[in-house]
């Protein structure tokens, strides 16, 4: 177990310096001065050459990356061009709201996913599984801004239950989150019944039934726990994908997460902004299937054991 | 002696691309108390699914379509879902093939042993440890205290079939349906698993109804034996007639292809073909296309399952003969 | 932006056919077969047609401004209403199948051919060469792909051509990936070694071997690929980083309505239908040609 998460945390490492070099590299790949791109058109050129050694462009590639890494690891991401402040403050001040959304967004499609699923399993070839089905064909489908913006017209125009709000409280959070929840569902819903039907026809839920156990215990103790393990996999992956989701999301809902700050970042050109919030999703998705590998460990009791068995 | 299990005329059918093909047909014996019934054959031959059957524990294709299982005084095919759920693993539990894939590999052993207690003897917290442990030790299992919180798969094929007749005889049945227990396991094994079930049924007076493939079974544990061959009984007999006075050319032909004392340093012999899948049945014996005595009456139509003795009776066209001479 | 994902699921070992498929019209036969894989081949067979012959068969140049008519509700002239400042709503979605056209082609162009190329160098010849590619693939699926593609965007600037890079590029890794996968699983296939150990020569295996069997594969991917694409390139239009005014674009259209939600429903409803219907109809063919590759993917 400790051997599985110490590999597992080994590898992640590598993954996110070669994250930092993409991020570091971002501003080199583009076509053009970047410096000049940043500073706008009408500037002088003592301005440009100000910028350019500010930022430390003038030096050697090497020189630059090193100083990215030691200046990242003192938590230092560099200042937005913008406003000035530094990267890390602007991000960290995002970013709990971006997290609320998406843990908000996360409830929704695990309710949403989990219940269709077991329902369109448990009624097989039913007319109640076409349905279910067909609602997450439908969900990979819709393009999610649009799903928003549907449920704004549906909830906050015409029926105004949940009026266009500024703020970031829970009234506020339920539409963007039921957005991002029914798109999010989809992938969920489908293994989660693939899952079900699998595992519904297998020995053991024999036994359990040879053993004069209520329907439902044997759905949710004996063959739910099964398909958990593929789920929780499915929605650690989830997560990544509704972080990127939130982001457009976002955008339709005026919320103010990560996702509107990136926008922003790349319309102004904002550089240093945007290294800082690449790196930044970059180690905070490497951190997420971290968590859920161990999290895959502990519910299913034979992971660890072939984890043993390698080592 | 008292029947604790009475079959009659069962017959299940299983949904097939054309219509439902009879898998189980007509099938008849009777379990009395304190015996252990066989009921042998090759694979395909309906064995499986005359034991789920009994349960009902068929998967959504198959179907009991006819005849009467009458346990006890009530009729199994009578009883709705929620009856059914009070006999399975109370007056009847069952313990099947494979016990690698049988027990529930995310759930503690302790738990799945307890949850049958829980559920049939309302009993709580931790008097179920304790039975369970009890349970444990019964069926010769070591460390019983530890293994409580162990998941399946730390144990060997052994252990585990012997954590299924844990979990079966948990609530002292009167019926311990067991399918092909020891097929799964190694010959060394299968010994300790047949002489636990022995042992067990002798000291809970319980019933048993064994199905194997094995005639070395059968020679091992059974009192009665009841032959199937393509969805039908073809013998019904005690294992000592059986063994030593076979009447069916099949049962003939499956003594004959079993290794024993006497074939040491012989060719064993073998049926030719193989069993027939439903949808192949014709008019005549079954058996027929397989058979070294096969006559021409033997396309024509199915024998009957003939009394030829108190307890002996023959599905086979010679032993019609037989009886018209007479 | 999530559908990336679902569009490489199921690559486990579970779509590569078993044998050589005849991916001719034995094949097309199959798909046609499929009544949904039928109709939605239909619909999509329209939608291009529409896009080919939007000057013909928009009422009206998609740009031309009616100043009397703002924000007018759908009626007799105007079947799906104007905008704010009066183009009329169903010629701009007609002249948005072109751009949907192209940002398939495009984006699935790029995808596609360096994703196989790579997949395939990769399964191939392994060693350090598939080592190196596939742990730059790994560190770029580290990142979430809409967030890969906002950083290609801002290398490149906003623009539809850039978007559908963004997008296009955005997706190597994962096609590359999986083409890898499925290449691999075929190599070690039985049928490739014994064509190896009767003395095939490399080029003939990977003509008369491999491709043919990754080409299930491929069309199944390639066509899911097309409703992610479509998706991805409108989500990037609709926060402002793609299409850029006036072009016709779905995404944007729906961004521009989505200031008028009070006023004016039609602007942010009808662009959204079309994007999903055409999306539905890819993913749908998707599925049931994943049905026709491998059977028993299903349930």
């Amino acid at each position: 177990m400790k051997q599985f998460i110490i590999n597992r945390i080994l590898s992640s490492v590598i993954v996110i310096f070669g994250i930092s070099i993409f991020s570091f590299l971002l501003i080199h790949l583009i076509p053009g001065d970047p410096v000049k791109i940043m500073v706008g058109i009408n500037a002088t050129s003592e301005q440009v050459e100000k910028l350019t050694h500010q930022m430390g462009l003038d030096r050697p590639l090497l020189v630059q990356y090193s100083h990215f890494i030691s200046n990242l690891i003192q938590g230092d991401f560099g200042t937005s061009l913008k406003t000035g402040r530094p990267v890390l403050t602007e991000i960290v001040e995002r970013f709990p709201e971006t997290i609320k959304l998406a843990s908000a967004g996360m409830l929704f499609a695990i309710i949403i996913g989990i219940s269709m699923g077991v329902l369109a399993a448990r009624y097989k070839d039913s007319l109640i599984d076409t349905f279910c089905m067909g609602i997450a064909t439908l969900g990979v489908s819709i393009p999610s801004f649009w799903l928003g913006i549907l449920l704004v017209m549906i909830f906050s125009v015409n029926l105004n239950w949940f009026p266009i709000a500024e703020g970031t409280g829970i009234r506020d959070v339920i539409l963007p989150a039921v957005t991002l929840g029914v798109v999010g569902s989809t992938m969920i819903s489908r293994l989660t019944r693939n899952g079900m039907v699998e595992v519904l026809s297998n020995d053991y839920v024999r036994t359990a039934r040879a053993k004069g156990l209520d329907e439902r215990l044997i759905v949710f103790r004996h063959a739910f726990r099964n398909v958990l393990i593929p789920v929780v996999t499915v929605i650690g992956l989830q997560i990544a994908g509704l972080l990127g989701g939130a982001v457009i999301i976002e955008q339709v809902f005026n919320w103010p997460g990560i996702g509107t700050l990136a926008i922003g970042a790349i319309l102004s050109r904002d550089f240093p902004l945007i290294q800082g919030i690449v790196l930044f999703m970059g180690v905070v998705y490497v951190t997420i299937n971290i968590l859920v590998d161990i999290l895959y460990s502990i519910i299913d009791p034979r992971v660890e054991l072939s984890v043993k068995e390698e080592s | 002696m008292e029947n604790v299990l009475e079959v009659k005329e069962l017959t299940t059918q299983f949904k097939g691309k054309v219509g439902y093909l009879t898998v189980v047909d007509k099938v008849d014996f009777t379990v009395r108390k304190g015996e252990v019934m066989g009921i042998v054959g090759e694979s395909g031959c309906g064995k499986s699914v005359t034991s789920l059957s009994i349960l009902q524990l068929l998967d959504k294709k198959g179907k009991v379509s006819g005849g009467e299982i009458r346990f006890k005084d009530i009729d199994l095919l009578k009883q709705g879902e929620k009856e059914l759920r009070k006999i399975r693993g109370k007056e009847i539990s069952m313990i099947f093939q494979d016990p690698m894939t049988s027990l529930n590999p995310v759930l503690t052993i302790g738990k799945q042993i307890g949850e049958i207690i829980v559920k049939h003897e309302k009993q709580k917290g931790s008097n179920v440890k304790s039975k369970v442990v009890e349970l444990l030790q019964l069926v010769g299992i070591p460390r019983a205290n530890e293994l409580f919180h162990e998941y399946p798969h730390r144990l060997s094929g052994g252990m585990k079939q012997r954590v299924m007749i844990a979990m079966a005889i948990a609530c002292n049945p009167s019926l311990l349906i067991a399918d092909e227990p020891t097929t799964a396991l190694d010959v060394t094994i299968q010994a300790q698993i047949l002489d636990l079930l022995r042992s067990l049924k002798d000291d809970m007076d319980m019933s048993i109804l064994l199905i194997t493939h094995d005639l070395g079974v059968v020679a091992e544990i059974c009192d009665r034996v009841v032959v199937m061959y393509a969805g039908q009984v073809v013998e019904t007999t005690d294992s000592r007639t059986l063994l030593r006075n076979p009447r069916h050319p099949y049962t003939t032909g499956l003594i004959e292809s079993t290794p024993q004392q006497s074939t040491i340093g012989k060719r064993l012999k073998s049926i030719p073909g193989q069993v027939p899948t439903p949808d192949e049945y014709g008019m005549g014996c079954r058996f027929a296309d397989r058979c070294p005595k096969a006559m021409e009456i033997c396309n024509h139509g199915v024998p009957p399952l003939l009394m030829i003795d108190e307890n002996t009776s023959c599905r086979c066209w010679l032993y019609k003969e037989e009886e018209h001479g007479v | 932006m999530t559908k990336l994902s679902e569009a490489y699921k199921p690559i486990q070992a579970r779509s590569i056919p078993k044998a050589p498929l005849n991916v001719k019209f034995d094949t097309l036969k199959k798909i046609m077969s499929y009544k949904r894989a039928k109709y939605c081949l239909a619909f999509l067979f329209l939608i291009v047609i529409i896009g080919v012959f939007a000057p013909i068969l928009a009422p009206y140049n998609p740009n031309k401004l009616f100043y009397d008519a703002l924000l007018q509700p759908p009626s007799k002239e105007h079947l799906l209403g104007t905008d704010a400042i009066g183009r009329d709503t169903l010629s701009r979605l007609i002249y948005g199948v072109r751009v949907t056209l192209s940002v398939s082609v495009f984006a699935l162009g790029i995808t596609f051919v360096a994703g196989t190329f790579i997949g395939l160098i990769c399964a191939y010849i392994g060693g350090v060469v598939d080592n190196i590619l596939m742990r730059i693939m790994d560190i770029l699926l580290a990142l979430p792909s809409i967030i890969l593609a906002l950083a290609i965007v801002a290398i490149l600037g906003p623009s539809l051509t850039n978007a559908m890079l963004a997008v296009g590029i955005a997706s190597i890794p994962g096609f590359a990936r999986l083409i890898r996968g499925a290449a691999l699983t075929i190599k070690s296939s039985g049928y490739v070694e014994a064509s190896r150990s009767i003395g095939s020569s490399h080029s003939w295996i990977l003509r008369r071997q491999f491709l043919p069997n990754v080409t299930g594969v491929l069309i199944v991917y390639t066509t899911l690929f097309i409703g992610v694409a479509i998706l991805d390139t409108a989500a990037l239009s609709f926060i402002g980083l793609g299409a850029q005014p006036p072009t016709s674009e779905w995404g944007t259209m729906l961004s521009e309505g989505k200031d008028y939600l009070y006023e004016a429903w039609w602007l942010a409803t009808f662009p959204g239908l079309a994007i999903t219907a055409v999306v539905f109809s890819v993913n749908f063919l998707g599925d049931a040609l994943r049905d026709v590759f491998d059977p028993k993917s299903k349930g």
